[in-house]
């Protein structure tokens, strides 16, 4: 409870804080907000607030917050030029401060409607966040399509759940679970196209092919910090959102839907990693990437059962961080068109920025030591766990496809450069950079049991 | 505990390497040196205890089975004494140069080293795949910064090569995890999960492990990034590359292979050790037409690798004791014809065998020390070659008398493709190219003369070498045969 009151306070002193005159104050005080959630979240590593039967913060949503607070908190450090323009600062702020409780509704949430609620309040201050640039083009264009895909897909997201209710008469999640085991007939029709439609609700948000064309638009036309933003939060919260879901409907999905489900992973990782294989512009380049993780992610939490949750957590804690070093390092290099060209001789001009990248290609693409490949590799022995040895086959070629995608930026890099030394990275910034660098390395060797450890005794420590 | 400091001290003279500007060459030789001899000192205490198996191992992740478990028996014991010889030469033979961003390169070559060491000791499949993995990325960035021409596309070619058939082995791993009784990529475990498998089974995780060793090393047809690769790498990088890392595929053979899914070995073996054997075959054939001297090592070296595969994998004590001699001396081989590309190609900037000739009449000394290098290479008997490709044909010829036959072939078709290069650029007139040719220096001299001696002096008493591994040889074997 005292989480989401502390990220909404914060959110709302954002808006006071225009005739308070404390626009200076609000970058230290959304990190402080972020680090007090984390600090609360791990305090109670065990504990459990049901929160008036609307939302619960437990083992399964604790863990989720923390990972959204960390990398909000990167978010808020590494892109916090993004509030510099005094005239929209504390607007910028307050929205991404509300979108931000929008994510802690969705991890946490207990109750169908609460849900809808955390998904609404998370996706419409992006929606004006993604247009925050007015005069241009592209950026409203991806406003406006994110918008009305959005909407279409909250639409979705009603009619699944209106589907439901009507099958078992509450929207509570505890109770459908309960009750799918003795449904009549019909019932049992009305929630199988109810998770069918809830499930495509959520797979336009996270982007899952066939459901992901708005995303290479959207990402690529909105400002860099809203995409970095869209990615990570956005994308987690979804997810951890599709956990829960699934988890609760564990045993009433014929195995027509979860054939179905194979094929959106299927899709995914196939369709994201040949279509970023061609791509020359770098936006547009790591929204196919981002799609492609979504397929590994989508395969990870769909074919482990019993520690799904961990393994999530996991993944996108890592995905989260190297995501956020490459768009930084991409609105360092230009604030927005980006083409791959752009980071040609980058380790001649910036070794910082271009190590930066580096790590978060090889992360990202799943190569030992760095944390991405035990990302990747929890997917895969998931996915060989559950008997599907095929998608595994799948899941390789992907990383293939992969590596070959992220190492084209690596290459760039590594040519002579024509011009001039770029600006230098500003103090925080480099620190900002080495402390993803240190997370990428770090979370694999020596804490990746650490992180694992405290998962563990987070899921099963009450 | 003992075997902490064969990790650590490559990856602090990494570290150290890289923070001392243009010492660096010093620091990471020293700690090659320093290498050495804590080999060495393994080495005593290992014949003087009875060559005792040493283990370490801590748990690392444990929701996932991995364990930090290191291991050295005989076999570990060789490897880790060819790349602690080949280390110290590979980055003495680079001091003729002087590359740009060197205390880089060092680094990045002893973070490879203490990567590829793992690879060896590693007592855990999750933990091997994982030093496999990390030896790559260094090479990579070697190559892709200091290679020669087009070596953006190239290196990118062999990392996706290399790639497609680690995550194939990652797979074959997983699979035998999930096998596994207590969900552990113990040695152990992962060895009674394979051997619990049916023999179908065995032969697909056989397919899948097979995959990765066999790009690795490269064997035909899947040798495509080796040549272009070798050529394109710089000196330190290919002499790494044929010297050092090669051998974690041949090395995981007897470790990770045979002994895994032996059933699977005796049913389909047969076709794996076809493929070496073609691979030996066309591998000579090519380099008897080469042209380039860079190019004619590197199908050279497939030509052997492909001996030591199909020796390997007959699984017989021959064959794998032959198998580990042979990786020695091809290690200590490639460093010198590598050197010697490097010493004529800095003089003359060419390695095209036609526009040379005659360095011989030039520099006598180079002329001398190229052909005892040939002549190892060539496996004649006295040089280090001999003992490892006759023990390599025995074992062969004991698991199949056609196949070993062929394989026969190979010292023939060295004998002319070495000969060829020796003549084509030691003999004859002395062409334009090697006009104005510069005499060794000392440093090249040194170098030269110490390969020179390990040739000799492993071809004429091999018989402390065969040692070191026979006793835990033979002990694989017969945990297979129960």
């Amino acid at each position: 409870m005292t989480e989401l009151i502390i990220l909404s306070l914060t959110g709302v002193a954002a808006l006071v804080s225009e005739f308070l005159n404390l626009r200076k104050m609000m970058l230290p005080l959304a990190i402080l907000a972020l680090l007090s959630v984390l600090g609360l979240s791990f305090l109670h590593i065990g504990s459990e607030e049901a929160i008036y039967g609307m939302a619960s913060l437990d083992s399964f949503s604790r863990p989720f917050l923390s990972v959204l607070c960390v990398l909000g908190i990167l978010w808020f450090w590494g892109f916090r030029r993004f509030f510099e323009d005094e005239k929209v600062t504390t607007d910028y702020f307050a929205l991404a401060l509300f979108s931000f409780a929008g994510a802690a509704c969705m991890v946490s949430y207990t109750n169908l409607a609460m849900l809808f609620l955390g998904v609404e309040i998370l996706s419409i201050p992006v929606y004006v966040l993604a247009g925050s640039r007015k005069s241009d083009v592209r950026g409203n264009e991806a406003a406006f399509k994110y918008f009305l895909l959005g909407a279409f897909s909250s639409g979705f997201l009603l009619f699944g759940i209106a589907l439901i209710y009507g099958a078992t008469g509450t929207f509570d999640l505890g109770e459908i679970t309960a009750k799918l085991a003795n449904l009549t007939p019909e019932n049992q029709s009305l929630i199988q196209i109810g998770f069918v439609l809830t499930v495509a609700a959520f797979a336009f948000k996270v982007a899952a092919a066939p459901f992901h064309f708005w995303a290479p638009d959207v990402y690529e036309g909105s400002p860099v910090p809203v995409t970095a933003y869209m990615v990570t939060v956005v994308k987690v919260a979804a997810f951890a959102a599709l956990l829960k879901f699934f988890h609760a409907f564990q045993g009433a999905v014929p195995q027509t839907v979860a054939w179905a489900i194979y094929g959106l992973c299927f899709l995914t990782l196939m369709v994201a990693n040949f279509i970023a294989a061609s791509q020359k512009n770098v936006k547009r380049l790591m929204a196919y990437s981002s799609i492609s993780h979504t397929g590994f992610m989508l395969t990870g939490i769909f074919s482990q059962q019993s520690d799904a949750q961990d393994l999530l957590v996991y993944y996108s804690l890592v995905y989260g961080i190297a995501s956020l070093t490459a768009f930084r390092v991409l609105w360092y290099l230009r604030n927005e068109v980006a083409d791959i060209q752009d980071f040609k001789g980058l380790l001649h001009t910036n070794q910082i920025a271009a190590v930066a990248v580096i790590m978060a290609m090889l992360s990202m693409a799943g190569i030992p030591p760095l944390a991405g490949f035990i990302a990747k590799y929890r997917v895969l022995a998931a996915a060989s766990a559950a008997g599907q040895g095929w998608l595994v086959v799948v899941g390789i070629l992907a990383s293939l496809l992969a590596i070959y995608y992220y190492f084209k930026i690596i290459i760039v890099m590594f040519e002579p450069s024509e011009t001039a030394p770029n600006r230098e990275l500003k103090l925080a910034d480099k620190v900002f950079l080495y402390v993803c660098c240190a997370l990428l390395l770090g979370a694999d060797g020596v804490a990746g049991g650490v992180i694992s450890r405290t998962q563990q005794s987070m899921a099963y420590g009450h | 505990m003992q075997l902490l400091p064969l990790l650590l001290i490559p990856l602090l003279t990494a570290i150290s390497a890289y923070f001392s500007g243009k010492n660096a060459k010093y620091v990471a030789l020293g700690g090659s040196l320093l290498n050495l001899g804590y080999v060495l000192f393994l080495l005593y205490t290992y014949n003087t205890t009875g060559q005792e198996t040493i283990t370490f191992s801590v748990p690392w992740i444990p929701q996932l089975g991995v364990s930090f478990s290191l291991m050295l028996d005989g076999i570990s014991l060789m490897l880790t004494i060819l790349s602690a010889i080949v280390m110290p030469m590979v980055l003495y033979a680079s001091f003729n140069r002087d590359y740009p961003d060197r205390h880089v390169l060092y680094a990045l070559m002893m973070l490879m080293d203490a990567a590829m060491a793992g690879s060896f000791i590693a007592a855990d499949g999750f933990l091997f795949y994982l030093f496999w993995e990390i030896a790559l990325i260094p090479i990579y960035f070697i190559c892709l910064k200091w290679g020669g021409e087009g070596r953006q596309k190239i290196t990118l070619k062999f990392f996706l090569y290399t790639m497609v058939g680690s995550l194939f082995m990652l797979f074959a791993f997983i699979y035998l995890y999930q096998h596994t009784p207590d969900k552990t990529f113990a040695l152990q475990a992962l060895y009674e999960a394979g051997r619990s498998l049916p023999v179908q089974e065995q032969g697909l995780v056989f397919a899948g492990i097979f995959l990765a060793f066999a790009i690795k090393m490269p064997i035909f047809p899947l040798h495509t990034w080796q040549p272009e690769t070798y050529y394109i790498a710089p000196t330190p990088g290919a002499m790494l590359l044929s010297g050092i890392m090669l051998k974690m595929a041949t090395y995981g053979i007897i470790r990770w292979l045979i002994p895994v899914v032996p059933q699977g070995v005796a049913e389909y073996g047969i076709w794996a050790v076809g493929l070496s054997v073609v691979s030996i075959l066309y591998a000579s054939f090519i380099s008897i037409v080469q042209k380039d001297y860079k190019r004619l090592i590197a199908f050279a070296s497939i030509a052997h690798v492909g001996l030591i595969s199909a020796g390997l994998l007959s699984a017989n004590v021959q064959g794998i004791q032959g198998g580990l001699v042979e990786m020695l001396s091809h290690g200590i081989n490639s460093v010198g014809l590598f050197f010697v590309y490097d010493i004529i190609v800095t003089r003359t900037g060419t390695s095209e065998m036609d526009k040379l000739g005659g360095i011989r009449s030039i520099d006598p000394r180079l002329g001398f020390m190229f052909l005892i290098i040939v002549l190892g290479v060539v496996a004649l008997p006295f040089t280090n070659g001999f003992v490892g490709e006759f023990l390599l044909i025995v074992g062969l010829f004991k698991y199949n008398q056609v196949l070993g036959a062929f394989a026969g072939l190979s010292i023939i078709l060295g004998v002319v493709y070495m000969f060829r290069s020796f003549q084509k650029m030691m003999l004859g007139e002395v062409k334009d190219e090697a006009l104005n040719y510069k005499k060794q220096t000392r440093q090249e001299t040194m170098l030269l003369l110490l390969v020179c001696l390990l040739i000799v002096g492993f071809g004429v008493y091999p018989k402390p070498i065969l040692a070191i591994s026979e006793k835990s040889v033979v002990e694989l074997l017969q945990g297979i045969a129960q």
